[in-house]
């Protein structure tokens, strides 16, 4: 059978893209299959798909016009961060303060080194022993907060991952090589690590894959912040941002 | 926060651009206007920045913000009655691609070039930025039926226009009907 068969056009491009569900696709396909004239179409769209993305993918590394850079940076110049406010003086009886004023103490004997990633996806794969470990629960982790504000120097919060899914499971404490904090994510078995410390100094924004995991550092004048995950670029961008978003108080 | 956002939207804007300039250059078939166009869209970003609320839809924001000048540059060059010059990139791509294949690179550029904004730029969302329809519509802000129906006759004109056939005329309304 070889004529024009009764199915929409739209349905037959939803079946191209991967848009309809298994019973669907199967009763789609199975119409294709058995029909000459819907198969040469489905194949000749499939070739335009693919020609759209040959002629028109490239260039993405293509280096970029160093005005638009200049501008861009120019115009969202990095401003400091707010320093700890008065409210930390608040805690000062509390024995979470004591901690933190410990650790803020030991953060500027132990400059920042500049391998944070290295420190980073050696923390993640446990060759990094921690001084503590910080249970998920919400009391604990926003007393947690004053001793990563304290440390870093900034007014920091572990994110809220939730809305892509990712649970924070636990904060690793390290003062080896320097003074870090791991959150660890979750989400369906996936860990998601995000590994803040001081800054070096050095602003840095990549994104990479290294030692099988997707890496992203983001590090201003004031925080080094390194994601390392198993997503894709643009989970790790989305999840990059969100990140962002959520860290400062 | 705000001082820090605004760098973090600098940093997410600066990773947007590769992106975004491959969008554009699909999308006009002209790769000078298409720098022109990702040019203008900086500014306008950066101006409207407070107007992001969510940093992880800046892919989608930008890539409205770059349509909108690009239908304000179409309509300038109608009014001096100039039309789109896609010989540009197609020279581009013979160039960069072997003499075989550059001929059918040259053709393809023209049938896109052949279809209306509507129709190159939902061709576009789905096959060259690989997203879904739902993700399309939300990002167009027209139902979901509409997009399938749009990509549908979008595919439909440019397999015609790479068979010779001539495709179908672009409705006038479609300027006015993109604006999102």
């Amino acid at each position: 059978m070889n004529t024009r068969p009764e199915i929409r056009e739209e349905d037959l491009h939803a079946f191209i893209d991967g848009e309809l569900d298994a019973v669907e696709r199967a009763r789609i396909e199975s119409i294709v299959e058995a029909n000459a004239y819907l198969r040469d179409r489905a194949a000749r769209y499939r070739a335009d798909k693919a020609r759209l993305v040959a002629i028109y993918g490239g260039g993405m590394s293509e280096p970029l016009p160093q005005a638009w850079i200049d501008r861009i940076e120019t115009a969202t110049k990095p401003r400091r961060w707010r320093a700890q406010s008065g409210g930390i003086a608040a805690l000062a009886a509390s024995l979470v303060l004591v901690f933190a004023g410990f650790l803020a103490w030991r953060v500027f004997v132990h400059p920042a080194r500049d391998d944070i990633v290295a420190d980073a996806l050696a923390a993640r794969a446990g060759a990094l022993v921690p001084v503590s470990v910080i249970p998920a629960e919400p009391k604990v982790v926003a007393a947690e907060a004053h001793v990563m504000t304290m440390a870093l120097d900034a007014r920091v919060k572990a994110p809220d991952l939730s809305r892509m899914g990712y649970r924070l499971v636990g904060i690793n404490v390290y003062s080896n090589p320097t003074h870090a904090f791991e959150l660890r994510y979750a989400r369906n078995g996936e860990i998601f690590t995000l590994y803040l410390r001081r800054s070096s100094g050095t602003p840095r924004f990549d994104q990479f894959r290294q030692d099988g995991l997707r890496v992203c550092i983001w590090q201003d004048d004031v925080v080094g912040m390194v994601m390392a995950g198993t997503m894709s670029v643009d989970e790790m961008q989305r999840l990059a941002s969100l990140a962002y978003t959520g860290l400062t108080l | 926060m705000v001082g820090s956002r605004r760098e973090w939207f600098g940093k997410a804007l600066i990773a947007q651009l590769p992106a975004l300039r491959r969008y554009a250059r699909a999308l006009t078939g002209n790769t000078a206007l298409a720098d022109d166009l990702v040019q203008d869209a900086i500014e306008r970003a950066l101006r409207q920045c407070e107007g992001l609320r969510d940093l992880q839809r800046v892919a989608s924001w930008l890539r409205s913000i770059l349509h909108n000048l690009y239908i304000d540059e179409l309509r300038r060059s109608r009014a001096r009655g100039h039309e789109e010059e896609v010989a540009e990139l197609a020279d581009d791509l013979a160039l960069s691609t072997p003499a075989q294949d550059g001929a059918t690179a040259i053709d393809f550029v023209r049938a896109m070039a052949s279809l209306s904004l509507e129709h190159r730029q939902v061709l576009l969302l789905v096959g060259l930025e690989n997203k879904n329809y739902r993700e399309v519509a939300d990002e167009l802000g027209i139902p979901i039926g509409t997009v399938m129906s749009r990509l549908a006759r979008g595919r439909e004109r440019l397999r015609s226009a790479l068979e010779g056939e001539r495709p179908a005329q672009a409705r006038p309304l479609e300027i006015r009907e993109m604006r999102q």
